[in-house]
């Protein structure tokens, strides 16, 4: 009996003496001491010398009842700090819980401060263990307060859900992309090539609370560090029936400037230039172009898909070309990658020519004619497929040239290919790409296969 | 002494290579060859075949002694304690130098609040008890650890392959030949396994079987670290990972399978700790082993406290000195190959060659 | 006049009973004779002897029934002992006494009756031994057998037999009467199946040896019987093929029972501890059931099962770990189904040992696993909860434990009383009350139900109480714990021997990959035994077994 009190009592002596050690880590990441952010905006200061770090929490109180958090508006906090550690440092003694960066999904830089370089804030991001790579970095050109204040999700319940699905819904359009912060570090690194975020902006025709800041209870509190803090709730607060009639008139104004806005061109499509009216705070279209992480330009729409095409990064698009035969007509036709895009580079001239051949198969959506009447028509399918090649071939070529010219990096990453082609990385560097891309040509190839519609064939 | 089956020296044998290769070797190989890493991972699994055939060859004349004995039978016991104490150096630093290496990356990740003493004390304590065990449980339980731990990459590998870039093997050289062969050599301190290749024969039901056993265990942890290798060739710009506390760890966050099945780090790190206990376990029965071999007790059991003393302190006083990271990468290969390569077969080949003498002398 | 009198009893005294505390001494008194003592010549001994070991003056239910035995035109005093309730009373009046006290023909020995021998007619000598004769003539009863010995003899006498003492005989016959009442044959009350034979053992050993006999239908099925406990002297049964079972195995077992110096042993589950390699894990290393079928199964791999008198359980020895997963429904259904059933228990074995420890280790160390969604599901249910995780979890955990126990003792009647307090307990007030969360009610009901489906209780108790291990491990320092705790367990395991046999035998083959050997091929494919038993009949089946393709 002696052998086992002993033995209870040595065991019992260790697992206090672990209990005791773990303790410490226990208490600071125990579920009653965390509070988890979901989304981080980060701004410049409007001292230029700072940062303004927006913090979005959910309110989870409403997931215990139903599971439903759309009445309930996130918890916003900004707070003003020289780094996005030491904004967190400083908010964790504000806030009563310790902030866990573990299930943020989104980073948003202002398009201010991306212009400025955000290398060092994302290697601070990167160094931080709780930091997903996956999550998604996006550009705002308005401030990142604002694009987090108003992000809303009106066909997702939980707003978390929403910053999930809609990257990734990219990919059957292909005028944003899914860029997470982990592949654009991993891009950063490399000097030879450019870098692209997700761009982002607000919907100018919802009623935002940008402009309406007095709207929702705000409280604003210096502390002798001169660091200030304000926190607002999100969009979707429960309203009053005079807030309802603000709401209609605001409904109003907007169909108004919708009309005004007219019809906007897919090619020149970009975040901000919204023509849509409805619970859409943000929208999503378009990236941004980095070089040496400093921000040098935006891809619109038809720039995204073409870089997409060329990634093998969209399932299927959308494309909209004049009717060869129909003067001032158009054709809708939807298009998929067959194979991924052949890329050969030729570093045999001083110039190196990258040659791209895309092969694509499609299907008319629409054909738009003049009678209301559907006609029997005989569709030349091989005229449209030639319409659909140049149309793509054109835009593709307009494209690199803009990221040749205007940006002067490589945002194809076609630096990947001609690596092939030498044998040690110093005969690579020696090469020097970054300046050799510079005038380079192009000779793209678009080779495409249409097919009629599901009804006409 | 307890005698182990092929498969279980097999899996020793990769436990010992793979525990290395995932905490250390494969950010060094990464980091100093760059886009021919997968070559020079290729190359050293070459080189250790080889050696391992070396060994093996020398063994011939010795069927189931060990090394310390052959030892013994050059230079008497004076020989034999000496080299011991050699190989006890070198088993017990790579035991020292891959527990810090997992328990500082345990306290970055999760126990930043904790003392790293307790991190050390919870597998230190964990070794002791199951070395205390019978019944070659260790080898065992490694088995199971070990082939969990070996799926566990293989399935990183397979989950991995969207984040992809398969250009980053070009420049196919790399740094250069030099580079990727010749100072790419100096990698093949990830088959520290060779190790136990001096002490199995007298283990195995058949020593015989020891040929089989050394090229099967060398050539399937060879096929695990070429695919580790690939993986974070493909994944990472070599820059990124000379930071990283360990890449594997790292690609794994990138694992992301709608939103159910995402930061599964952690899960991989339970299996990095039950690898690593596994590993401690055997490594600690070879130093006993040694130890009682050198000092000629009949019970093992009781040297298990004076070595995880050992242990403990060894790592505590790497912990205090910060460039250790540093020097960890040179003082493991300088170790690696003098201790266990260059000492190993210089032992070896005097042994067959006093044989000879001994075997002529008796024929005149 | 004392009122209180008037209202109730009062005792005059204080009663004080307590046992008063004996020292432990090696004294004679505690040490058991062991030497066997004869039986006497003279019936007034041997009486007298036997009267004062039953203690017959106050034993109400020992019956010594003096008679005359007449044998060669000579009577002699006999003395017929037995215990009433124990013995089939017209047995003893028909086939013992009438035989021995009625005066027949057979009680005159008549010198001049012949003996047959084969070819040749011998007249029987004269002189013919009076043991001998009463054996083969006087006594027709199947089962006699002579004792030289008291302690043989008191030994057939507890057992249910009658002891027959002659004057002038060293020997007694003990006489197999037994006839007292018993469980019949019934289905199995704890290891039930769907597709399968369903008898069980019951507490007779006899019947309980027939039940294998009848099943087995082989004359080298071997049952050798074994006495345990130096008090009560328990028949114990060991029972083996002697074509297929390893010799050193069989050795192996009677020396272990023939070397327990107990007083007595009355269970199975007492014997099992006894004679299991491990004490102190709490690992079952033997497999017990109350099945034939599952015994017979066993004997045929080559192991061995032994048999306790007054126990309805068997224990087949030796026990490898996948046994413990396995349940005799596996043989009997097609393999497909068989091992996804084997691979749901394996499920359940990690469930039941493991998930409450990594949902405590999630939530304490590592949320970034859950999906952000059902994080802050949980959060938000945690917010009114004053308990910190790991007290909610044992108050859950112990709450089951309480209504499983309860469930076993409790009467039949109010067995459905308890399941809906129980429901009570672990589902909405304890949710409504903001003393649990939901999931955590999940976790546990998840984990109960997962131990009930391990098809061996002993294992799955031992895995509901390492269970709690793991839970103080994940608390303690979340996956960090865990992993050891796991490494640490698995080689536990590892580490264990059945009767010379490792625990992980099946686990680890040769010749296939790790595990695979839990999985049961089509039963036409079984044709080697489990080398593991090394048993001396390697093949059970024909390479090609189904001639008839």
């Amino acid at each position: 009996m002696k052998k086992v009190f002993y033995k209870i009592l040595i065991v019992s002596i260790v697992s206090i003496i672990f209990i005791y050690g773990f303790s410490g880590s226990y208490s600071i990441s125990n579920t009653d001491n965390i509070s988890y952010v979901t989304a981080l905006g980060i701004d410049l200061s409007d001292d230029k010398s700072s940062l303004q770090v927006t913090f979005e929490f959910m309110d989870t109180s409403s997931f215990f009842t139903s599971g439903d958090s759309s009445n309930t508006p996130p918890i916003i906090n900004t707070i003003a700090a020289t780094s996005i550690s030491s904004a967190i440092n400083l908010l964790n003694v504000y806030v009563e819980k310790n902030i866990n960066l573990s299930h943020c999904k989104v980073f948003v830089f202002s398009q201010e401060l991306a212009k400025k370089g955000i290398s060092s804030e994302l290697t601070e991001l990167m160094n931080n263990p709780q930091v997903r790579p996956t999550s998604n970095l996006i550009i705002s050109k308005c401030s990142a307060r604002e694009y987090v204040q108003n992000s809303t999700s009106s066909l997702e319940k939980i707003l978390t859900k929403y910053y999930d699905i809609f990257p990734k819904g990219s990919r059957s359009t292909g005028y944003t992309a899914n860029i997470t912060i982990g592949n654009f570090y991993n891009n950063l690194l490399t000097k030879s090539s450019g870098n692209l975020a997700i761009l982002g902006n607000l919907n100018e025709l919802y009623p935002s609370e940008s402009n309406s800041s007095q709207n929702s209870s705000s409280s604003e509190s210096s502390d002798s560090s001169g660091s200030m803090m304000s926190s607002s709730s999100g969009k979707n607060s429960s309203s009053s029936s005079s807030e309802e009639k603000n709401t209609d008139e605001d409904n109003k104004k907007a169909k108004k400037k919708q009309a005004e806005k007219g019809t906007i061109s897919v090619k020149n499509l970009i975040a901000g230039d919204s023509n849509i009216v409805g619970d859409r705070g943000t929208e999503n279209i378009g990236l941004a172009v980095f070089n040496n992480g400093k921000y040098v330009g935006e891809l619109n729409a038809m720039d995204t898909l073409c870089h997409l095409l060329i990634q093998e990064d969209v399932i299927s698009f959308l494309l909209t070309i004049d009717n060869p035969e129909i003067y001032e007509h158009y054709i809708d036709v939807t298009l998929k990658e067959n194979i991924s895009p052949h890329i050969s580079i030729d570093i045999s001239n001083e110039n190196p020519i990258i040659n791209i051949n895309i092969d694509l198969t499609g299907r008319i959506a629409l054909i738009k004619n003049s009678t209301t009447v559907p006609e029997e028509n005989n569709i030349d399918l091989d005229k449209i497929s030639n319409a659909v090649n140049f149309s793509l071939k054109n835009e593709i070529l307009e494209y690199l040239n803009k990221t040749k010219n205007t940006f002067n990096c490589d945002v194809d990453n076609f630096y990947r290919d001609a690596k092939r082609k030498f044998k040690t990385i110093d005969e690579y560097q020696k090469y020097d790409w970054i300046n050799k891309y510079k005038n380079c040509d192009f000779n793209v190839n678009v080779n495409s296969l249409i097919h009629l519609g599901i009804i006409d064939s | 002494m307890k005698k182990f089956s092929n498969k279980e020296a097999i899996f020793i044998i990769v436990n010992l290579c793979s525990n290395i290769s995932i905490l250390i070797a494969d950010q060094i190989i990464v980091d100093s060859c760059y886009s021919s890493s997968i070559l020079n991972s290729i190359f050293i699994s070459i080189l250790a075949l080889v050696i391992t055939t070396i060994i093996c060859i020398l063994y011939k004349k010795f069927v189931g002694i060990n090394l310390l004995d052959i030892a013994e039978f050059i230079g008497g016991k004076f020989l034999k304690f000496i080299i011991g104490i050699f190989f006890l150096i070198y088993v017990m630093f790579s035991m020292a130098v891959l527990l810090c290496k997992l328990t500082n990356c345990l306290q970055i990740v999760y126990y930043s609040m904790t003392d790293i003493i307790y991190i050390l004390l919870s597998f230190i304590l964990a070794t002791g008890f199951i070395c205390r065990l019978s019944n070659n449980a260790f080898s065992k339980s490694n088995l199971i650890v070990t082939s969990v731990s070996l799926i566990a990459i293989f399935l990183v590998f397979i989950a991995n392959t969207n984040n992809y870039i398969y250009n980053n093997i070009f420049p196919i050289l790399g740094n250069g030949i030099n580079s990727t062969i010749i100072d790419g050599a100096t990698n093949l301190f990830t088959f520290g396994g060779i190790v136990y290749l001096y002490f199995l024969p007298p283990k195995l039901n058949n020593p015989k079987d020891s040929f089989k056993v050394s090229i099967s265990g060398i050539l399937i942890f060879s096929i695990f670290l070429v695919i580790s290798v690939t993986t974070i060739t493909l994944m990472f710009n070599p820059k990124l990972v000379k930071g990283q506390l360990f890449p594997i760890y790292t690609s794994i966050k990138y694992i992301d399978f709608g939103t159910f099945f995402e930061r599964l780090d952690s899960v991989f790190l339970l299996i990095r700790v039950m690898n690593l206990g596994s590993f401690l376990g055997v490594s600690m029965s070879l130093c006993m082993e040694i130890l009682k071999n050198i000092l000629s007790v009949t019970d093992d059991k009781p040297l298990i406290y004076p070595l995880l003393l050992l242990l403990l302190s060894i790592c505590i006083s790497l912990e205090k000195i910060s460039k250790f990271d540093i020097l960890e990468n040179n003082l493991f290969k300088i170790i690696f190959f003098s201790i266990v390569i260059s000492l190993g077969i210089f032992i070896l080949i005097l042994g067959n060659i006093k044989k000879i003498f001994v075997k002529n002398k008796v024929y005149r | 006049m004392d009122l209180k009198l008037i209202f109730k009893y009062v005792p005059t005294g204080e009663y004080n009973f307590s046992i008063p505390v004996s020292k432990i001494n090696s004294s004679e008194q505690n040490k058991n004779s062991q030497s066997k003592k004869n039986i006497y010549t003279s019936i007034e001994q041997n009486s007298k002897y036997m009267k004062s070991e039953y203690n017959q003056i106050i034993n109400s239910d020992i019956v010594f029934r003096d008679f005359y035995i007449t044998a060669k035109n000579v009577e002699y005093k006999s003395l017929l002992i037995y215990i009433d309730g124990m013995v089939d009373t017209d047995l003893i009046n028909n086939y013992v006494l009438k035989p021995l006290m009625l005066k027949n023909t057979n009680n005159t020995f008549d010198s001049n009756i012949q003996e047959y021998n084969n070819k040749l007619s011998v007249k029987k000598i004269k002189n013919v031994n009076l043991s001998d004769y009463i054996y083969t003539n006087l006594i027709p009863q199947n089962a006699v057998t002579k004792e030289e010995y008291f302690e043989d003899a008191i030994s057939g006498i507890n057992s249910g037999n009658c002891v027959l003492f002659v004057d002038s005989l060293n020997i007694s016959f003990d006489i197999d009467v037994k006839g007292f009442k018993q469980r019949g044959v019934e289905q199995p009350q704890n290891e039930n199946i769907i597709k399968g034979p369903q008898e069980a053992f019951v507490e007779n050993i006899r019947t309980n040896t027939s039940l294998l006999r009848r099943i087995v239908n082989n004359q080298n099925l071997i049952i050798e019987n074994l006495s345990v406990g130096r008090i009560n002297k328990t028949k114990c049964a060991v029972c083996y093929m002697q074509n297929i079972t390893n010799s050193d195995l069989v050795a192996e077992a009677k020396f272990r029972l023939n070397n327990l110096d107990v007083d007595t042993i009355i269970s199975s589950g007492q014997l099992e501890q006894l004679i299991q390699d491990d004490t102190q894990t709490g690992i079952p290393q033997l497999l017990s059931t109350e099945r034939p079928d599952k015994c017979v199964n066993g004997l045929m791999q080559g192991r061995i099962v032994i048999l306790l008198n007054g126990n309805p359980y068997a224990l087949i020895a030796p026990a490898v770990i996948t046994d413990f997963l396995s349940s005799p429904e596996d043989s009997n259904l097609n393999p497909v189904f068989a091992n996804f059933l084997r691979f749901i228990r394996i499920l359940a074995l990690i469930i039941t040992l493991l998930l409450p420890g990594i949902y405590i280790a999630v939530s304490s160390f590592h949320q970034e696993i859950l999906p952000t969604e059902l994080l802050f599901s949980i959060f938000a249910s945690k917010e009114s909860v004053p308990f910190p995780i790991i007290f909610e979890l044992l108050i859950m955990e112990i709450a089951f434990e309480l209504i499983r126990e309860g469930g076993l003792r409790s009467p039949s009647a109010i067995g459905s009383t308890l399941g809906i307090i129980g429901a009570l307990i672990l589902g909405e007030a304890a949710v409504s009350a903001n003393i649990v969360i939901p999931f955590l009610i999940i976790v546990v009901a998840i984990t109960g139900l997962a131990s009930f489906a391990i098809p061996d209780f002993s294992f799955g108790f031992h895995l509901r109480m390492y269970r709690f291990i793991f839970i103080l491990l994940g608390f303690t320092s979340g996956f960090l714990g865990i992993g050891l705790g796991i490494y640490f367990y698995i080689s536990l395991i590892c580490s264990l021997k059945s009767f010379g046999v490792n625990y992980t035998s099946t686990l680890f083959s040769e010749y296939s990959p790790i595990g695979l050997k839990y999985f049961v091929p089509p039963f036409w494919k079984q044709e080697h035994r489990s080398t593991f038993l090394s048993p001396k009949k390697e093949d059970s089946q024909n390479k090609i077994s189904m001639k008839w393709r």
